[in-house]
């Protein structure tokens, strides 16, 4: 009986190690992680006649990348280019940004921004991209987040308080 | 003498219930039997039979046999009607003598099969014919097989007639084969239920009376209305199982045996199509030098296997797989490896059943190959990019190596790859061209018309007083 004892408090200690083990070094099986205080909201400017579409984020934390897809009314908006909203730059850090028109789909502009390498992500509020439009005309449009994933530096995806994903660019 | 009363009673039902079991009449080409107009006798007994069928997990085996070889030599042909239901006879054997080879050793799915045999020696004056047919039940993974010959015996030449043969379902869990003859003349007919493995009769409708009916318990129906068509159905669920078959036979008992079918010819229907392969979906995936294909079935009957056929322009399509790929439950994956980058790929299925029949599906699935689909999304987006990113700099052995982000395959994930990517930024690499219902399901609303079409008959309904009208499509006439 002592011996069973023995063995099950043996069995109990290596259990509660390997618990141990993996709280302290973060491991993990969930690939999401969540972020309840951010948000993620369109806003609009007007430059030199065109119109600037900026997908910001607040509040977010260790933030490495994002992949956007906006919508928009082709027959409203005219897609020009896209730049980096310069959050993920902090610290001088390497960032890749990429953007273009989805093939095949009329009024859909991929977007693509991350830090590169072994790197933290950023945590704070800013601008992710700013995206270009040529106005067409003047009537009431929607330019809309039809995805967006958020990941930070472990690679899991950041989920996020509340996205705002419309703004209307009309009128 | 209470008990006496009781025993009369329970004897007369007993009469009454067992008809005289009248045996094919016309079975051995003996020329003084109700056959001989033409010396010859299509219809054998199970113990001579005409159709062996034998059945395995590879479906039905038809062979034609007997003894009269020499007697029947003006036998014609011998066919095999119209499997899929398109109107087309999907084997046509002619043939001289009696002894059938064609299908020995041929094997065919559980499914629906007709067949005939009849004498091109006297076609379009005179003919006799008999007819068998095979059937898969209704709606359940048990398959039931059956045989019917009937010998056709109209008093008079020249009188039009035909006859037709149907899949029988109640929608109760009962199934069966029906024959309807459309020539009132027939005054007397058997119906045989036998077991084809003991060759011994099961049940049998016995004699078929004008103006009367017959049912037996084990199950099958015979029936003649007043002066019109005659009817005959069996079911097969209550009492055997799928190596059963059915033996039908009508014998003239009113006037000189003739065989003819004179102005009608014999028109074949049946009332039921097999459902093929239905398919649920139909995917291509993007990969690096390769494309996935996936599908899914929702229903597969008698099916044999899959080929992929492909093509560049969405016009020609070649085979892919010289293989077929052979069914398994419901779902499959194929991966088409003779590709290259950054071409676009549209891919059709072609289901094909155990008797060669092929169903080209209607969807098309298309997919460029490209490194850069790094996600499997089938978009080259952001997630790709994040993807790479993380892989930046990083060679095998390192924490962050992925070697998917290799997109070069150079050994280590730099600005090569990102160009790569960026190339393809944007891009969609897979979808659907065209998801128009296919043929399969095309087939399955079919087979359901029919089913109700010829759902007629209730199994223990003893008053019928008028024959129902029987819908039979055209596109199922076969004629000669």
């Amino acid at each position: 009986m002592g011996k069973l004892n023995t063995k099950w408090v043996a069995t109990i200690m290596v259990a509660g190690f390997w618990v141990f083990l993996a709280t302290a070094c973060g491991t993990s099986t969930n690939k999401s992680a969540s972020n309840t205080n951010s948000t993620v909201l369109l806003s609009t400017q007007q430059n030199n006649g065109n119109l600037v579409v900026s997908v910001n984020v607040k509040n977010i934390s260790d933030l490495y990348g994002a992949a956007v897809t906006l919508s928009y009314d082709p027959t409203v908006l005219k897609y020009q280019n896209a730049e980096a909203g310069g959050l993920l730059n902090a610290n001088n850090a390497q960032t890749n940004f990429l953007a273009a028109e989805e093939a095949g789909a009329n009024g859909v502009v991929v977007l693509g921004y991350s830090r590169q390498g072994i790197e933290n992500g950023v945590s704070g509020s800013g601008t992710i991209a700013n995206v270009n439009f040529s106005v067409l005309n003047k009537a009431g449009s929607l330019v809309t987040i039809t995805s967006i994933v958020l990941k930070d530096s472990k690679g899991n995806i950041i989920n996020t308080g509340s996205v705002n994903p419309s703004i209307n660019v009309g009128n | 003498m209470k008990r006496l009363y009781y025993l009369i009673i329970i004897a007369l039902t007993f009469l009454i219930a067992i008809p005289n079991v009248v045996k094919a009449s016309c079975t051995d080409g003996n020329p003084n039997d109700n056959c001989n107009g033409y010396g010859t006798c299509y219809n054998v007994g199970p113990g001579d039979p005409l159709i062996n069928v034998s059945i395995d997990s590879n479906g039905v085996c038809l062979s034609l046999v007997g003894s009269q070889q020499g007697n029947c030599s003006n036998i014609g042909s011998f066919d095999l009607l119209d499997i899929n239901g398109n109107g087309v006879y999907d084997v046509y054997n002619p043939v001289t003598n009696w002894m059938i080879t064609g299908f020995s050793g041929a094997k065919y799915p559980p499914g629906v099969y007709m067949f005939e045999v009849y004498n091109p020696a006297l076609w379009g004056a005179s003919t006799g014919t008999g007819g068998s047919l095979l059937f898969r039940s209704d709606n359940s993974n048990t398959y039931s097989a059956a045989v019917g010959v009937a010998c056709y015996e109209p008093t008079a030449p020249g009188q039009g007639s035909y006859t037709s043969w149907s899949y029988w379902n109640n929608n109760n869990g009962q199934s069966g084969v029906r024959m309807i003859d459309w020539n009132y003349t027939h005054a007397k007919g058997s119906l045989y239920l036998a077991n084809c493995s003991s060759a011994s009769y099961v049940g049998t409708g016995g004699d078929i009376l004008a103006n009367g009916y017959n049912y037996s318990s084990a199950g099958f129906w015979g029936w003649i209305s007043a002066g019109y068509n005659y009817y005959y159905s069996a079911t097969l669920s209550n009492n055997c199982t799928w190596n059963d078959w059915f033996d039908f036979n009508i014998q003239n008992t009113t006037g000189a045996p003739q065989f003819f079918f004179a102005s009608g010819g014999d028109n074949f229907y049946i009332g039921m199509t097999m459902i093929p392969v239905i398919l649920s979906s139909f995917s291509a995936t993007s990969g690096n030098n390769h494309i996935t294909i996936q599908w899914q079935t929702s229903q597969e009957n008698s099916n044999a296997g899959f080929y992929i056929y492909r093509s560049t322009d969405n016009v020609h399509y070649a085979k892919v797989n010289t293989t077929i790929i052979a069914p398994n439950q419901h779902n499959y994956t194929y991966t088409d490896t003779n590709v290259v980058n950054g071409t676009k790929y549209y891919y059709k299925l072609e289901d094909v059943s155990l008797s060669g029949a092929a169903t080209m599906h209607n969807t098309i699935a298309w997919a460029i190959p490209s490194p850069a689909n790094l996600d499997g999304s089938g978009v080259v987006d952001g997630n790709d990019l994040i993807i790479l990113s993380q892989a930046m700099g990083s060679k095998p052995g390192m924490s962050n190596w992925n070697p998917k982000a290799d997109l070069n395959g150079d050994g280590v994930v730099d600005e090569k790859d990102l160009q790569i990517l960026q190339q393809y930024f944007g891009d969609q690499l897979s979808g659907v061209a065209d998801s128009n219902a296919n043929t399969s399901l095309q087939s399955a609303q079919y087979e359901n018309n029919m089913l109700n079409s010829v759902s007629l008959l209730p199994i223990a309904n003893t008053n019928i007083s008028a024959p129902p009208t029987v819908a039979i499509p055209q596109q199922h006439q076969i004629n000669h």
